[in-house]
């Protein structure tokens, strides 16, 4: 059977397809290339269930692990280990254990000097390769070095007769740490006391540079003195792979000796650090506080094997009640960034809670209980989501208030009781969201908010409360990206304050929430007016110099570059930026917000490098104010990509899309709207990069995204426009009906004066394809118009307009008869 | 040193490969394409013992089962499996050539992804890509995976 007659072919392109894509990915994709081909697509979806399924003996080196490969080794075995009596200066009294890479022996000097015990340690033949034997030598020196009464001393070391390196060391007449506590009954603070040496002596190595990475129970004795010891410190690192160069098997062989102690680190096979350590050094201390192993062993899975379940029987949750849960958590977090920095850190911790004093892995109490919270209750992402942006949303109307009690204080308190009203009404809302409440399921954000929605009735007698709860209802829904919601309960807003005889305080902040709801779904001309409506109010009150009016003058800049008069937002938002810069100061969220917007307009205007800048310093600036796992921080990300993708600086960009997309898909959930613009530009870049099938996939799960987040959207046809092209670089015939789709939606959502510069895109992009496909003269029409849009945006030194010029010039020389009739 | 003995694979990697080819290593260009042919090896030296035992089982006479082999448990079930998966990889190769080295060097040789990588001159990523292809359609050919190990066989 020839490749190409193979049936299986296409549906491994596919499976290969899906397989580079997240798992959440998957489903978009393979929507989009199976399109209604059943059986192919239950084919393909059976074969990624088997891909993804479970290992069996599918693990590296399963084939090793079976009878016939134990077999084998059984017989061999017989042939190859002869013993040994004599080690240098040491006679080996018995066999005394025996590993994967070495026998050990009790010995003793032999050469009558002194009378001495020390455990031999002997490589085993076929790990005794050069560079081990080489490894030996060199490690030696630094172990030898290593003197700490916690850890068992190097004492000797040499090449056998038959060329295998050994290793003598202090013997340790002991019990292994975990059976030594236990059979002495040891209280919780005698365990954590042991620990706190074994950690103090992992520091002691580590400032010597030496990582043990090996700590387990079985590698710490405990003497009939209670004196602690380490033994085989640094040992698995010189039977470790990088001794070995690319020798492979030995690192399987590391992996099957105590894989349940394994670091996630070590497990993936990446680079051992001290971190590595103190995640071995956090398991022991969940062994010896629990009583039992903190994981299964799974030997050679390399897969995820992230962390131990800390679900635990009930002896365990008395003891690590509270701060000792904490340090243990903190000590094997997933990431080693999470971890403590050393295990001297890990140490002093615990001291502290010998002390009773408060511990470092509980010093971010909040964000700690709402972690447990979540974790307790079992709450979705989605609902950990609506449950920050209540916090976040209730933060900015407090502050709202905190502003405006200092400039009125007669009306202080009747604004603090409405705030507590507010405060009451969101908190009510969690309320019965408890897993007993709802039967163990999940509660989903809709549910939460629809709940919102019914209670707020009950607050219609009290018309500020009311008013108040309907906006910050209506912000939530739109920062969760349900928009046709937001509008119902931000235009209710709107209409009762305007209702008012009285400018009602709350108005311009209002407007300017709907307003920022219009300009989201593209409604501009709405936006504009909503916002110069607010600063109408908002000016006269307090002046240029005021919060709540730059914000209005911010968002009303970003409205002015949407519709593409970006000269006219830069000089907007230019402002906007140096008032917040008087306001706060340099390091201040606010002047972070005004550099990412003033950066955007800039960067549509064409000045792409003072754009660069700006963006850069809005990133660092919230990394440090709101740290990395905020959507805003995502934002900036997302659009200094954009900004060096326009430039094709891809490599750079790609990373940093990437990263914000993950960002927006973890807090926002996989599909906000806000996710869909990440895809675009992905999209983008992967098709410049010149990988269409991606991008066309990407493209497809950012045009259904916001198809059903926003309905008929200019941005769905920005999806469109670039699924479309990139199904054109594959052949795809598809491509003419996605641009005309695109077209019909951009021309219908965004009329006026000028064009919007969105619209110029797809005509370019159609053009460009019509011109391959049908000839430059039905492709011609569509060019022209989109450099006709960009001369109008963007003036005639734009390079964008230089672009619609040269796709003009391009496809009209196709047609050389023609070319003279519109000359450039 | 403490714990159950584990099967000292490394040995029986190096072993398979000075079965095969000459103990100079001449001919081959570096490490990593010595480990793709020790990996190759490997295959073919537990394949060739799962045909042995498996015909000495059928009575074919060259070592007939003892008591002391079914001890292990599962030994002729290993050879099947072996059998099977040698028939499958076979027809894999006709899918992609590349499929089956990726299933020598991480399941004969328990390679890591990266070892892999070097060995078959491809990116981690492929490997890791490959190996996950490899292991839907050996699903799709021989069943669902065996387990891990055998169960234990009762003492007659």
């Amino acid at each position: 059977m020839s490749a190409d007659s193979d049936p299986r072919v296409e549906a491994d392109r596919i499976l290969s397809g899906a397989l580079d894509l997240a798992r959440e990915d998957r489903v978009p994709y393979l929507d989009c290339v199976c399109g209604q081909d059943v059986a192919l697509r239950s084919r393909v979806e059976r074969l990624l269930e088997a891909a993804e399924g479970e290992a069996g003996r599918w693990t590296p080196g399963g084939a090793l692990s079976g009878p016939i490969a134990a077999a084998m080794l059984e017989e061999r075995e017989g042939e190859s280990e002869e013993a040994c009596e004599r080690l240098g200066a040491w006679r080996l009294v018995r066999e005394i254990g025996r590993g994967g890479m070495a026998v050990v022996f009790l010995s003793e000097r032999a050469d009558g000097q002194f009378f001495q015990h020390a455990a031999v340690k002997l490589v085993k033949r076929g790990v005794d390769t050069e560079e081990v034997v080489a490894r030996f030598a060199q490690e030696r020196q630094i172990l030898a070095s290593l003197q700490h009464p916690g850890i068992a001393r190097l004492l000797d070391g040499g090449v056998s007769p038959d060329g295998r390196p050994w290793l003598a060391m202090e013997h340790v007449d002991g019990e292994p740490i975990d059976l030594w506590a236990d059979s002495r009954q040891l209280s919780v603070r005698g365990r954590v006391e042991m620990l706190v040496t074994v950690a103090r002596a992992v520091a002691a190595a580590h400032r010597r540079l030496v990582v043990h990475r090996d700590i387990k129970p079985s590698n710490i004795l405990v003497t009939e003195a209670g004196e602690v010891k380490l033994l085989d410190f640094g040992i698995a690192k010189i039977l470790d792979t990088e001794a070995w160069g690319a020798a492979p098997a030995t690192r399987t062989v590391m992996r099957l000796l105590t894989p349940e102690y394994a670091s996630p680190e070590q497990i993936r096979g990446e680079p051992v650090t001290i971190s590595s350590d103190v995640y071995q050094l956090g398991l022991l201390l969940y062994e010896l506080l629990s009583g039992r192993r903190a994981r299964q062993s799974r030997p050679g899975t390399v897969a995820d094997l992230p962390r131990p379940s800390l679900a635990a029987p009930e002896r365990l949750r008395r003891r690590l009640s509270g701060d000792l849960d904490a340090i243990v958590e903190k000590a094997i977090a997933a990431e080693p960034d999470e971890r403590y920095h050393s295990a001297d850190q890990l140490a002093e911790d615990l001291e502290r809670w010998l002390h009773h004093e408060p511990v470092l892995a509980r010093r971010s109490p909040l964000s700690h209980r709402a972690r447990q919270f979540v974790r307790r209750h079992r709450l979705g992402a989605s609902l950990a989501a609506v449950a920050a942006l209540f916090v976040a949303v209730y933060a900015v109307t407090v502050t709202g208030y905190a502003g405006r009690i200092a400039r009125e204080r007669d009306r202080a308190r009747a604004e603090a009781r409405k705030a507590d009203e507010v405060k009451r009404f969101l908190l009510s809302l969690f309320e019965g969201s408890r897993p007993g409440d709802t039967k163990g399921r999940e509660v989903t954000a809709a549910e939460l908010l629809e709940k919102g929605r019914s209670r707020l009735k009950a607050l219609e007698a009290e018309p500020e409360v009311y008013v108040e709860s309907l906006e910050v209802l209506g912000r939530i829904h739109r920062e969760l990206g349900r928009y046709s919601d937001s509008e119902a309960l931000l235009e209710e807003a709107v209409r009762r304050l305007r209702a008012r005889d009285s400018d009602p305080p709350r108005l311009p902040a209002a407007l300017t929430a709907l307003g920022e709801l219009r300009r989201r779904q593209m409604r501009l001309p709405e936006a504009e007016a909503l916002f110069r409506e607010a600063l109408k109010f908002q000016l006269p009150r307090s002046g240029p110099a005021d919060e709540e009016a730059v914000s209005a003058m911010g968002n009303l800049g970003l409205t002015l570059n949407d519709r593409g008069l970006h000269a006219e937002a830069a000089r907007m938002l230019e402002r906007v930026l140096s008032a917040e810069e008087r306001l706060h100061g340099g390091e201040h969220l606010h002047v972070a917000v005004a550099s990412n917007d003033l950066a955007f307009a800039l960067e549509n205007g064409g000045d792409t490098a003072a754009a660069e800048r700006l963006y850069r310093r809005a990133i660092e600036l919230k990394r440090a104010l709101i740290g990395e796992e905020h959507p805003s921080f995502a934002l900036s990300l997302h659009n200094l990509a954009r900004d060096l993708s326009v430039r094709g600086k891809h490599t750079e960009a790609e990373p940093l899309v990437r990263k914000a997309l993950a960002i927006k898909r973890r807090i926002l959930g996989r599909d906000h709207s806000d996710v869909a613009l990440s895809l675009i530009v992905l999209g983008k870049i992967r098709l410049d990069r010149g990988d269409p099938e991606e991008a066309e996939s990407l493209y497809c799960e950012a045009a259904s995204i916001q198809r059903r987040a926003l309905g008929a959207h200019p941005l769905v046809a920005t999806a469109l426009t670039g699924q479309a092209t990139a199904a054109a670089q594959r052949g795809d015939g598809a491509a003419e009906e996605l641009y005309v789709e695109a077209l019909g939606i951009l021309k219908k959502k965004l009329p006026g004066t000028p064009p919007n510069p969105r619209l110029a895109g797809t005509l370019l992009a159609y053009g460009a394809y019509l011109c391959s496909r049908a000839g430059a003269e039905e492709a011609v029409p569509f060019l022209e118009e989109a450099r006709r849009i960009r001369l109008e945006v963007y003036g005639a030194e734009d390079y964008r307009y230089a672009e619609a010029s040269a796709a003009l010039g391009a496809c009209l020389a196709t047609a050389p008869a023609r070319a003279a009739r519109a000359p450039l | 040193m403490s714990g159950a003995r584990t099967i000292d694979t490394t040995g029986l990697v190096h072993e398979a490969y000075l079965k095969l080819v000459d103990q100079t290593r001449a001919g081959y260009r570096d490490r990593s394409h010595f480990f793709a042919v020790a990996a190759r090896a490997m295959r073919q030296i537990l394949v060739d013992e799962a045909r042995r035992r498996s015909a000495g089982k059928r009575g074919g006479g060259v070592a007939a089962v003892t008591l002391e082999e079914d001890r292990h448990g599962g030994v002729s079930a290993d050879a099947d499996f072996l059998l099977s998966l040698e028939e499958a990889l076979q027809s894999l190769g006709r899918l992609d050539p590349r499929l089956p080295r990726v299933v020598e060097c991480r399941f004969f040789a328990g390679l890591s992804e990266e070892e892999t990588a070097d060995a078959l001159g491809v990116s981690t990523r492929t490997v890791q890509r490959d190996w996950m292809r490899a292991k839907a359609w050996l699903r799709e050919e021989m069943g669902p995976p065996p387990p891990s190990s055998p169960p234990p066989r009762a003492h007659a």
